[in-house]
């Protein structure tokens, strides 16, 4: 069986853990336990390991999801998630400014570490105190082309974004086998 | 677009104001400032005892009798250039006296801000510009942002914001930068180099970790660098080694999703 593997990844409180369990056909494996530091003042769990989540399309084809841990700490755990990743989507809380600058961290890590396709998923712009979308993906450094708006809790808006994000690992693929044709 | 700049410090709000073109007013609670943009760039202030026409009267030189009987002509005039444009058209103010007025009204207010203690901010875009309280004149955010932060001397309130001494640099500009960098800038920009951790060139300068913290938050605040966490592992990760699919195995799979 052929395995996509996709990373969901963002500061705390962006809604991994609910996207994955969002498109998940099985109960997903979160690790969420009780937050003691300052993590705790923004959700009460947050997730120490990694969520995982998986759709499987009759015995040929399946997409498994993983979910960063929540804290930032780039650790063996990343270590683990990115090196066997095919893409990733880094979700962002439109609605904390002050989550912004940590988001922007995970992407320059990501994109300095690994040559993945990415697409960048703007998260709880319903929330009235929202940034816009155009300034989210500004405050994060991230080409417009790759912003989003991901609603986590709405299967369609998850999926959607995977499409999208599938679609993208396409292209690239389509595009470096034109350009190793014409060398 | 709204916050609080303990979440977000206000160097990066101003940053973003102007990258993205905007227009209209930054208001800063409890102060009641406001800071009034038009395409990205930093236009007039105002705030309760703080005008550009108190300023012509306290720093100027203008006597109130004068600046009233002018500003009813302005307005009887139904001028649309702001006042102080309309000055030099009509009255053969010199430029050079409103650049002086422009930098008390706006830049040394905005350096000063920098290192303001915790505030509510709110921009408010495609407002109506308050023409009777401009000069007419502009200044680029990033530039008022790089002399503000040379010259903040208390940086308890961006304590938070700064790159962590364990993190790395990596240059966001290709080429030569277009800041004039004072000495340390320079210094620090040729080491943008994604590998060498703030706390290892703290050594190498044999500085505090702070003053490298300091010129990198500088850097990345007028978008030259950013920061970048290095792995807590001593082992730095190489390219993905994850297995490689197929085309036709990405097209059937993105079919089948959107049929979920």
């Amino acid at each position: 069986m052929a395995i996509m593997r996709i990373v969901v990844t963002g500061p705390v409180g962006s809604g991994k853990s609910t996207f994955v369990r969002t498109v998940s056909e099985i109960q997903t494996v979160d690790t969420d336990r009780q937050a003691t530091d300052e993590t705790a003042l923004l959700k009460a769990t947050t997730t120490v390991a990694m969520d995982f989540g998986r759709v499987t399309f009759g015995n040929k084809m399946s997409l498994h999801v993983y979910g960063t841990p929540g804290q930032e700490r780039f650790d063996f755990m990343w270590e683990i998630l990115i090196e066997h990743a095919h893409a990733y989507i880094l979700l962002v809380p439109g609605h904390q400014p002050g989550a912004f600058r940590t988001a922007r961290r995970i992407l320059t890590f990501m994109e300095q570490r690994v040559r993945l396709p990415y697409l960048v998923g703007v998260t709880h712009l319903d929330v009235p105190q929202a940034w816009p979308l155009p300034y989210v993906g500004m405050a994060v450094g991230v080409h417009p082309d790759l912003l989003l708006a991901v609603n986590a809790t709405q299967k369609p808006s998850v999926v959607s974004a995977l499409v999208q994000l599938i679609q993208r690992c396409h292209t690239r693929r389509t595009q470096s086998q034109l350009s190793a044709q014409e060398v | 677009m709204q916050g609080r700049l303990s979440e977000i410090p206000l160097a990066e709000v101003l940053k973003l104001l102007g990258q993205g073109q905007a227009t209209g007013v930054l208001e800063l609670q409890p102060m009641r400032y406001q800071l009034w943009w038009q395409a990205g760039k930093m236009v007039g202030a105002l705030a309760p005892g703080f005008s550009l026409h108190q300023l012509m009267m306290s720093q100027g030189g203008v006597s109130a009798s004068v600046l009233q009987v002018a500003m009813r002509a302005y307005v009887v005039a139904g001028s649309k250039s702001p006042f102080g444009v309309w000055l030099v058209e009509r009255y053969g103010w010199q430029w050079r006296e409103l650049q002086w007025l422009f930098h008390q009204q706006v830049v040394r207010p905005v350096c000063r801000l920098l290192g303001a203690a915790e505030a509510r901010f709110e921009f408010r875009p495609r407002q109506a510009l308050p023409l009777a309280h401009l000069t007419g004149l502009s200044a680029e955010p990033l530039e008022v942002l790089l002399a503000g932060l040379r010259a903040l001397r208390d940086w308890r309130v961006l304590f938070d914001q700064l790159p962590e001494p364990a993190s790395a640099l990596v240059s966001r500009y290709q080429g030569r930068p277009p800041y004039r960098l004072n000495h340390q800038e320079w210094h620090l920009w040729e080491y943008a180099d994604g590998e060498t951790s703030l706390a290892s060139i703290a050594q190498a300068w044999q500085v505090e970790v702070l003053t490298v913290q300091q010129v990198a938050f500088r850097l990345m605040s007028v978008g030259l660098v950013a920061e970048l966490p290095l792995l807590a592992t001593a082992k730095q990760l190489g390219a993905a080694s994850a297995s490689e699919l197929t085309g036709d195995f990405l097209e059937s799979l993105a079919q089948s999703l959107q049929q979920l």
